[in-house]
Formats: C-alpha cells, structure tokens, sequence
C-alpha cells in the first residue's frame, strides 16, 4: 500500500514516518523549488506536479490526483495547510477512487462556514461568545443583553468590519452614549446604522482540545493544548496540558469538544479552540478538520500517535485506545522555528540553511523539514520545523527548552530561535501567566538582539581570528558564500557584498 | 608559525580595549589584553569550528570569521554574539572606499505586494521609521529607514506587485524632523 502526502517540509516527513511505522510506502510531490527537499529525498516514490507557486503545484487538485494515479497511491494525506481542508479535494480525492485521510467533506464543510458553524454549535450545546443575534433597536435593549452576558461588552456595526462602529462599553450609564456615537459611525461608514453587541471577552487564552476519533463512530478527546502564545494571531509556541486548565476544566472543555465532534459527526483527527476567560468559561472558536501544526506537544504529553491514527481511522480501523486507556503523563512544549529575522522586525529570511545543528538529549524532540544545505524558498510558509521538548512537569519542561535552544544552531538564514531564547527567561512566560495579546505587547515593550559578548568571548573571538595565520577573507568562510539568493540580492544592489542584513537595519 | 595580530574591541558600557594575540606553537596563544597576559589552549576542530581553553579552564567553542569593513561576526555554541571587534588595519583600509551620503534607493528584498505606503515624498523620517508594508511569505514586512532621512520619491502604491530589487522608496540621508 502507499500513501501519498500533498504537501512539503517537516509535516511531509512526519507524516512519512508514521507509514514507515505502519508499513506503508510512501510518495512524495513535489514543485521545482523543491526537487532537492528532504521530503522528496527521503520518500519511496517521488512524482513533480509543476513550477514552484503553489497555485500550480501543493494547490492543483488535477495534478496531485494525476500524481497519484502514476505513483500508485491508495491514500492521500493532505497535511496542513495548502488543500488540508478543502471539501472539494477530499471530494475529488474519493472520485478517483483514492482514499482521503482526513475527515469527511460533510464535516469539512459544515466546520468550514464559520457564521452557520456557530449556529450548529449553539444547537448542540456548545458555549459560543453570547451575543445579540439581532441589531438593538435602542439602548435599553442592549442594557438588558450586558445585565444577562456581564460588562464589558462589545458593540459592533453589523454592516461593518475594519473598526469603524465598534465601541467597548464597560458601564450601563455609558450605554446611551455609546450607542448613538457607534450608529452614527456605522451609518457614516457603511450606510447601514444596525448595532449588535457581543461579550467581551479580556485576556482570553487560546485554548484548544485535540479529538481523535474513526469511522465507527468512536470519539475521543485527547487533551487540551493551550496556545496563546501568539504574534498577530499566529501561533508561535504551545504546550500541554495548559497552565490554565485543571480537572474541573478540563472535563467541561472535553465534554464540549466531543459534542462539536459528535454534531458533525466527526471520524478523524482534528482540534476544537475555545477561547478561555480567567473565570473558567470558554466559547467555541472553531473546529480545525486537519492535523493541526502543534500535534506533537498532545502525543509526547498523552502517548498517543495521532498521523498513524488517523491513517488507520481512514482504512477503518478503529482507534487503537478508548478515553480510559489515556492518562496525562508530564508536561510538553513547542516552538515553532521559522526563517524570520526575530531580531529584525519577523521579516522574511529566505536563503540556504548552511549550518543546522539540531538540539539532542533527554525529551527533546525535533520536527524539521530541512537539512543542513536545503534552500529555503520564499514562495512557501517560511517554517523550517518544530522543537518539542518534554519534561515530568512544566518547569522540567522549560529547563530542557532552554538547554536545547542553547545547542540550536542554524547559520544562513536568521531564525526566530532569538524570541524563544529571550522568552524562556521571562517571568511571565515561566509562570504561565500570559493570554492571547500577550507576546505582541511583550514584543511591542522591547527590542530581540544579539547577546553581547563577555570577555572571554572576546578572547576567544581574537584568537579564533589569529590562528589560522591569516584571517579567513571575507567571502570565503562557511557563513559568507554567497548563496543564490544573496547572490540575486547583490546583483540588484540591495545587500551591499559582505553585509549581513542590507537596507533592512 | 609566529603570528602576531592586534584587535580592537568595543567593551559593552566601556573603554574599548586592545587585545594583542600572539600564536606560540600549533596549540597555544598568548594574548594581552589592558588588564593582564595569559596563555590560552585552542584546537581546530574538524567542522572548522575553534576551542579555545582559557587559563581558568573555561572552554568556548565557536567560529568567528571578518566581515570586509574590518568587523567580526562570532558564533558561540549556537548563538550569534553582538561584539565590537575589529581589526584596525583593515578598518583603516576599508575607510577610503566608504561611499558619502547620496541618495538611497529602499528595494524590496523579496517579490511581494505592497499593502501600504506610509510616507509621501518629503517626509523627514527617523532610522527605523516604516516606509512601506510589504506582504510576502504569506507575512506582512514592514519596510524601514536604516537612517534618518528625507523621502525623495515614492516609487510604488499599494495594491502593487513587486519583484525583487524593485525601487519602493528614494530617500536622500539627512536629520529628521
């Protein structure tokens, strides 16, 4: 039997190695940027779908299913991202006879519609963020919508978007005022004065649980992960369990989770996000029908693999554990590792990864996609792979973090490991207490840099320079040959020759 | 394999300070430094990398490799340094080839789709004033001002594609306002 994966870098591999587990073959595609990737590399069969943008490769149905006719696939993982949750493809998936591991399109599509995924939430019992459904004809209607859902709320232009018409009101005597101002700013922006309010929620933490679950009608939760280590909405790190969350908690999240599964009668993995307040209640974010990014923090905290899974859930099989075989064992964290320049704004660095030396030792885990010499190309998401660590708790945890960040090397292209070496250091972060605007206000309060040398650094520094007889010329080192990007970049004058950061300072 | 080198370097909060590094043999260096002498061990190690052994006993293993204008770049363990170190001659040497203050062309350095123009020709910005978002690798980047400056030009408008090395931005050097 073999499996083919339509995607590229580190979820391509992982998802690789759970067939290797089970005794699949396994069937890479790829675009020409990446003909020389690990994934393509490291696969049984490879088969090319087209020129590097994505639209005419990891997104073109006709060629993927074109791939895998030629290859011989009887399943195809889409991973993350790219068509992971497209109705259509897992539809045109099992047209051509090809067996989709994933959900079904059913379910993608009910999960997929975010306003209508609400409503069947709402019907199925699951806690959204309450909210008027209809516009308020005056104050007083929404006075009586804070008295039942409490201050502060949130009123909002129901034509709207982009602010305008959106006020925070924390006091019933500010009401009147503040709802003719945000009608008169809907009317003015939109031409449309309609006002409806939601609960504000404060400092929420993103928390979401993990269901497994298979064609016949099992379903389990697997543990919550909390992720609301976030920049400009993207999850930057997560962990299980979360700090937030105890037994109480856990057990309402899990019983709200299994009845979002149950509701679209959910027969795979996939992952329920709730935002969580400090007072305990949460609300239904929405339901991802994919292996979610962060999966491996669920499997090194609850023993389980959830790729093979859902590989076997998709041949229908049933899970391999029921909810009582299941038991929290530790504490898991992961960073997400990205070619962006941490110290320099998050801007994209593409380019060649010409050093990599990868963490090792005790609960350390690397999920990466690259090898030392693998080109980084900019036309796909810049992450280069996922550091888990593991520990007995979250402090042993956060001990192995630091240490493996401190043997992380990548040289060629700048990383975002500066953020998560400053971050293990912070109080808050250590101490758990943190919410989903959290890391845009701590990066907004200081600048990530370099380290400065001490002294004996210096020495060395002056004495690695002096032993070779000559210094290295720069141009010639390991860290200074042009790349082909750097090279492009020279040519049009954007990064003077030997410059490590060009205009960009 | 008598080498004898000077370095300046840039002490965090201090006096910069002259070290002098002198290779004794094939596995010892001395290097004097304001304060003190002392003798250190290194060894080449096959990736190219250095371990040096100070007198304390204290171990460092890394690289460090020249930059063209007479700076060093040091990696330790897997950290990149910020450290002022520099060789005075080469320093010395680069200076006749430094270009003077003419107008600057701010490219993008990866294709992408302008999403917004912050500036409009005459400005006085500061260095790391945002000139210009640029959207690529599905990322919004802000583009900025290395240093303080005036715009010249605006050389885009938002909602355009841009390939690599397209001119967003001239600006002229100069104080902001």
């Amino acid at each position: 039997m073999r499996l083919l994966v339509a995607n590229r870098g580190e979820i391509a591999l992982r998802i690789f190695r759970a067939c290797r587990d089970l005794g699949i073959e396994t069937v890479a595609v790829y675009s020409d940027a990446d003909r020389a990737a690990p994934h393509v590399t490291k696969a049984d069969y490879a088969i090319r779908l087209g020129p590097a943008p994505s639209t005419e490769s990891y997104l073109s149905v006709p060629a993927i299913l074109e791939a895998a006719r030629k290859a011989g696939a009887a399943l195809v993982h889409p991973g993350y991202g790219f068509l992971a949750e497209s109705a259509a493809f897992a539809r045109a998936c099992a047209a051509a006879g090809l067996t989709f591991v994933g959900p079904s399109p059913e379910a993608i599509d009910a999960m997929g519609m975010k306003t209508s995924s609400r409503a069947l939430m709402e019907k199925a019992g699951v806690p959204v963020v309450p909210g008027t459904t209809q516009p308020a004809r005056d104050a007083a209607e929404l006075e009586e919508f804070a008295r039942r859902a409490g201050f502060p709320i949130l009123l909002k232009a129901a034509a709207g978007g982009g602010g305008k018409g959106m006020r925070r009101v924390d006091r019933a005597e500010d009401l009147p005022n503040a709802f003719a101002r945000a009608r008169a700013e809907a009317e003015a922006s939109f031409g449309d004065g309609a006002i409806y309010a939601e609960k504000l929620l404060e400092r929420p933490r993103h928390v979401e649980v993990q269901i497994a679950a298979d064609r016949r009608g099992n379903r389990v939760a697997v543990g919550e992960r909390e992720c609301s280590i976030q920049r400009r909405y993207q999850k930057v790190v997560e962990e299980c369990p979360s700090p937030a969350v105890g037994p109480e908690v856990r057990a309402r999240l899990f019983t709200a989770a299994l009845a979002a599964a149950d509701a679209v009668a959910y027969d795979s993995c996939g992952t329920v996000e709730f935002l969580l307040a400090a007072d305990g209640s949460f609300y239904f974010l929405e339901m991802n029908t994919r292996l979610q990014v962060e999966h491996p923090v669920t499997e090194e905290v609850w023993g389980v693999d959830l790729v093979t899974e859902m590989i076997r859930a998709a041949l229908g099989e049933p899970l391999s554990f029921g909810p009582d075989q299941l038991a929290l064992r530790g504490h898991a964290i992961e960073c997400r590792v990205y070619a962006e320049d941490a110290t320099r704004g998050f801007s994209p660095s593409p380019g060649v990864v010409e050093r990599l030396r990868l963490p090792e030792g005790p609960g350390v885990r690397n999920d990466v996609g690259i090898e030392a010499g693998s080109a980084v190309p900019i036309d796909y998401d810049p992450m280069l792979g996922k550091l888990v660590v593991a520990g007995r708790d979250r402090a042993q945890a956060i001990a192995r973090l630091s240490r493996a960040l401190e043997e992380y090397e990548i040289g060629g292209v700048e990383t975002t490991l500066p953020l998560f070496r400053e971050l293990v250091l912070d109080e808050d972060f250590r101490a758990g207490l943190f919410h989903t605007q959290w890391l845009d206000g701590w990066l907004a309060s200081r600048g990530l840099s370099d380290r400065d040398a001490t002294e004996e650094e210096a020495l060395f520094a002056a004495i690695s320079l002096s032993v070779d007889g000559s210094a290295p010329l720069a141009g010639t080192s390991v860290a200074d040959r042009p790349t082909r990007w750097r090279d492009t970049a020279r040519r049009e004058g954007l990064r003077p020759a030997g410059g490590r950061s060009g205009l960009r300072r | 394999m008598k080498a004898r080198r000077r370095f300046r370097w840039g002490r965090p909060g201090g006096e910069p300070a002259e070290l002098v590094v002198e290779i004794r043999d094939a596995t010892r260096a001395s290097v004097k430094t304001p304060d003190a002498e002392l003798l250190a061990d290194f060894a080449r190690l096959p990736d190219g990398r250095q371990s040096v052994i100070l007198p304390s006993g204290r171990q460092v293993t890394g690289r460090t490799t020249l930059r063209c204008e007479g700076r060093a770049e040091t990696w330790v363990g897997a950290r990149r340094l910020a450290i002022r170190l520099s060789d005075p001659l080469r320093e010395l040497a680069g200076e006749g080839s430094r270009v003077n203050s003419v107008a600057a062309e701010v490219r993008a350095q990866i294709p992408g789709r302008v999403v917004e123009v912050r500036v409009v020709p005459g400005d006085r910005v500061c260095a790391g004033a945002t000139l210009v978002v640029l959207e690529a690798m599905k990322m919004q980047n802000e583009i900025r001002a290395e240093s303080d400056a005036r715009v010249v030009a605006v050389e885009c408008s938002a909602g355009q594609a841009v390939d690599t090395g397209a001119i967003l931005v001239r600006l002229e050097p100069g104080p902001a306002e």
